[in-house]
């Protein structure tokens, strides 16, 4: 292995170590990148390119539905499982933390409560979503230099 | 071995359905519970139903009561994204043989199909 490849393979698992002690990913997404092989190069970006588009839609609908004189928060609480489920699938650590505040929130109908998780839960999405990004250019880099997995 | 998997996360789907797959498993996918009927009602036969709890149209509580009126014997593992008791009671109530907190994960699902493994072998053919 040549001195780029290895210098980007380091870039890259410190890159990984730091989203998992800032507490952006859990192990559910190393179990994500253990299903990731020759036959399926790109599933976890796969995987989280689904999570992001998802993710954005349901943001979408919760924005919508929080701005409703009337607010139905079932519906709202709906949206909010729909996102810890799949935050959960890909070890999103953070976004499902806000989601199971959310979901209090729901619970109790507390529109101020749910208005405010919705922004911290908007801000740790578009968070975790800027690391990753990162995260699948750094490998993209790696494999283009010659770089394979698993490392 | 064949496994179904419902559940309406798109996520949530390629993952198990991934998971199942390495397992050299076949695998088809559900969106709800009502789909999942329809395809048990037409003759698909499976040893494994990973039912999600939550979904729109018809939930897994529902759905796997409605298999189990069906006459439908085989594994079916209630997938639920919260460790509270009431909702494990509530599966294994409706017919479910064991529930999982999501996410799943290799571990997880190996567990589960080295227990089906043994039921289809001590039952055979009794689906």
């Amino acid at each position: 292995m040549d001195g780029v490849v290895l210098q980007l393979q380091r870039k890259l698992i410190d890159y990984t170590n730091s989203l998992f002690h800032e507490g952006y990913i859990n192990e559910q997404f190393s179990q994500l990148q253990q299903l990731q092989d020759e036959s399926n190069p790109n599933f976890v970006m796969e995987v989280v390119s689904l999570f992001f588009q998802d993710s954005e839609r349901l943001l979408n609908e919760l924005g919508k539905a929080l701005g409703q004189p009337v607010i139905d928060f079932k519906k709202v609480d709906s949206h909010v499982h729909q996102l810890k489920g799949s935050s959960s699938s890909i070890g999103a650590q953070k976004v499902q933390n806000v989601c199971m505040t959310f979901r209090s929130c729901c619970e109790q109908q507390n529109a101020d409560g749910c208005l405010t998780c919705l922004q911290v839960l908007s801000s740790e999405y578009f968070l975790v979503k800027n690391k990753l990004e990162t995260l699948f250019k750094i490998e993209q880099q790696f494999m283009a230099a010659g770089g394979s997995f698993p490392m | 071995m064949t496994v179904l998997v419902v559940d309406d996360d798109k996520t949530t789907q390629i993952i198990h359905k991934m998971l199942v797959t390495r397992e050299n498993l076949d695998v088809h996918v559900a969106e709800n519970g009502m789909q999942a009927i329809e395809w048990a009602a037409s003759g698909h036969t499976y040893d494994l139903i990973l039912m999600d709890m939550e979904m729109p149209v018809m939930n897994g509580l529902e759905a796997t009561k409605a298999l189990r009126e069906m006459g439908i014997t085989c594994t079916i593992v209630g997938v639920t994204s919260r460790e509270e008791e009431v909702d494990v009671e509530a599966f294994i109530k409706a017919g479910a043989n064991k529930c999982l907190v999501k996410p799943l994960n290799i571990k997880k699902l190996k567990l589960v199909l080295e227990e089906v493994a043994s039921n289809v072998a001590s039952t055979s053919g009794a689906k």
